[in-house]
């Protein structure tokens, strides 16, 4: 069940896209972030659904609370079965694009979250894990 | 059981003589009931089948009148009488009805009265043979209910169910399925797609309908119009292979949605936010030579392409030098929105005017360094009036406080 603290959502359209934002600015606002962190982790979601919708057509985003001793976060999986990334590390360097974009989805994400992994195989999909965390 | 074989063995038979032969035959069936009646109906043998169908054993039955076997309401209409004179008058009478047994319990009969006659014509009385078929009966009766039950189910469903054999005929259809198509269920039973639809709507369903068949898998959420004697319906259809006791498909079953009034919903929504999309991209003249595009909601593709449009008509149809694009209510500028605005600042400097991007938020502009978006040929404000007064420097104009011009 989808609800603040934890949910998944397909991506198979534009408007999907959209809606990806209104879901993680509600969960990120719910989890204490301020404005700003709020904007940072709503423009990530955007890039990252719309590599997605881009890439890969469709794919599911997934969120959930993240809760330790010490500190509160949020954790955003954009996962798609699509061609993947043949060169990850390639992907990462600003300004490098396979589609008609900037080439600065992945990285401007990065920059824009505390943690990411990019895990892909050519052929089987792309799972981008993001994290950013509440500090107090 | 029977022991006829005995009976009709040959030595025996020439021992015995046929009469004693006969009536081994008719004492050794248990599955008839085998009577013969005097010229008024009285019970004149009784065999041993009789006995176990009707309950009376032979001493309590012999001379009582045959009437008893009937039920008390088929007294009262004279049946046992009437049967008696049919037999007479042809010689033979056959039915199928309700008997009592001695116990008073009811059994389904079959019964075939016979006239006998001597030689000389005279009427020595009746062979009447009894069959229980209850059973049978019950069955029957059984397979009738289920039918009906099945049949009301069908047609209280508001799906629209059918199904179709190998040879694109509708073997049975519900009551939903026939109303959408404005006839009744027997017009439609038996006649084919082509005989109800026109061509080329018959085609296309026989074309999903063979699939189903060839694949052996079900074919679901086919959303196609059905012309029908009412009009034209959207529906969104299920169809699933029919297959017989040992798994061979021998039809179509369909299950059929009306989702004219969902379509036509959704065609709404779809007007309505072409129509609020040109309402939120409005580009207005504030001052000569210069319009402002207040930006409302998220920049998608199709969106920016309308808005540049708009924009770029606008600069040129008020010929104004200056277009302040304000982003203060667009809540994400992530990449491609950012592209999106950076395209229109290009397309615009191509007609020699310049914009300036107002309502950047604090919040956006941190985000927009972080993605790395490098927006430095751009001249930006905080807000839409301090991105005015750019517009009057390009335009050479100076606000002046009255009272300092005094």
């Amino acid at each position: 069940m989808n609800d603040l603290q934890q949910g998944e959502f397909p991506i198979e359209s534009e408007n999907d896209i959209v809606s990806a934002r209104r879901l993680v600015r509600n969960a990120a606002v719910a989890a204490g972030f301020g404005l700003t962190d709020v904007t940072r982790i709503v423009t990530a979601a955007s890039e990252l659904t719309r590599n997605i919708y881009v890439h890969a057509k469709s794919g599911v985003m997934r969120w959930r609370f993240l809760k330790s001793e010490s500190k509160v976060g949020l954790e955003l999986t954009f996962e798609d079965s699509g061609l993947g990334i043949p060169n990850v590390a390639k992907a990462m360097e600003a300004g490098y694009s396979t589609g008609n974009g900037l080439g600065m989805g992945l990285p401007g994400a990065k920059r824009l979250t505390d943690e990411m992994t990019v895990h892909s195989e050519v052929g089987k999909g792309t799972t981008v894990v993001v994290r950013k965390w509440l500090t107090k | 059981m029977r022991r006829e074989p005995k009976a009709t063995s040959k030595s025996k038979a020439t021992v015995l003589g046929s009469e004693d032969s006969f009536r081994m035959l008719v004492e050794g069936v248990t599955d008839y009931a085998i009577v013969m009646l005097d010229p008024e109906g009285h019970v004149v043998s009784w065999n041993p089948g009789a006995e176990r169908i009707k309950g009376y054993t032979r001493d309590e039955i012999v001379g009582k009148h045959f009437s008893c076997f009937y039920p008390p309401e088929a007294i009262k209409r004279g049946v046992p009488e009437k049967e008696l004179k049919a037999a007479i008058k042809h010689g033979r009478f056959e039915d199928e009805g309700w008997r009592v047994r001695k116990d008073g319990k009811q059994f389904w009969a079959s019964v075939v009265i016979s006239a006998l006659r001597d030689k000389a014509g005279k009427l020595r009385g009746f062979a009447k043979v009894t069959r229980e078929l209850t059973e049978r009966r019950r069955n029957e009766e059984q397979i009738r209910i289920l039918n009906e039950q099945q049949q009301t189910i069908l047609d209280a469903s508001p799906t629209m169910i059918f199904y179709k054999d190998r040879e694109n005929r509708f073997i049975r259809v519900n009551e939903s399925f026939a109303r959408a198509n404005g006839r009744s269920k027997e017009e439609m039973e038996g006649k084919t797609c082509w005989d109800i639809y026109p061509r080329e709507t018959a085609d296309n369903y026989w074309q999903d309908d063979k699939e189903v068949m060839s694949t052996g898998q079900p074919k679901l959420d086919i959303v196609e119009r059905m012309e029908t004697q009412k009009g034209t319906m959207y529906v969104q259809s299920d169809k699933i292979p029919y297959r017989d006791l040992e798994g061979n498909v021998i039809g179509v079953i369909g299950f059929t949605l009306d989702i004219t009034g969902r379509k036509q919903a959704e065609e709404r929504i779809q007007q309505q936010s072409r129509e609020i999309m040109e309402l939120s991209t409005p580009v207005m003249q504030v001052w000569q030579g210069v319009v402002v595009a207040p930006l409302i909601g998220s920049l998608d593709s199709q969106r920016t392409q309308q808005f540049m449009e708009r924009l770029l008509d606008r600069i040129v149809e008020t010929n104004s030098p200056v277009a302040l694009v304000d982003i203060m209510g667009v809540p994400t500028v992530d990449t491609q929105t950012a592209q999106h605005l950076i395209e229109t600042v290009a397309a615009v400097r191509l007609l020699g005017a310049q914009v300036v991007l107002t309502g950047v938020r604090p919040a956006i502009a941190q985000t927009l360094v972080h993605l790395g978006i490098d927006l430095s040929g751009i001249i930006t404000r905080s807000s839409l009036s301090a991105g005015l007064l750019v517009a009057f420097e390009v335009l050479n104009l100076q606000v002046v406080s009255k009272s300092a011009s005094r």
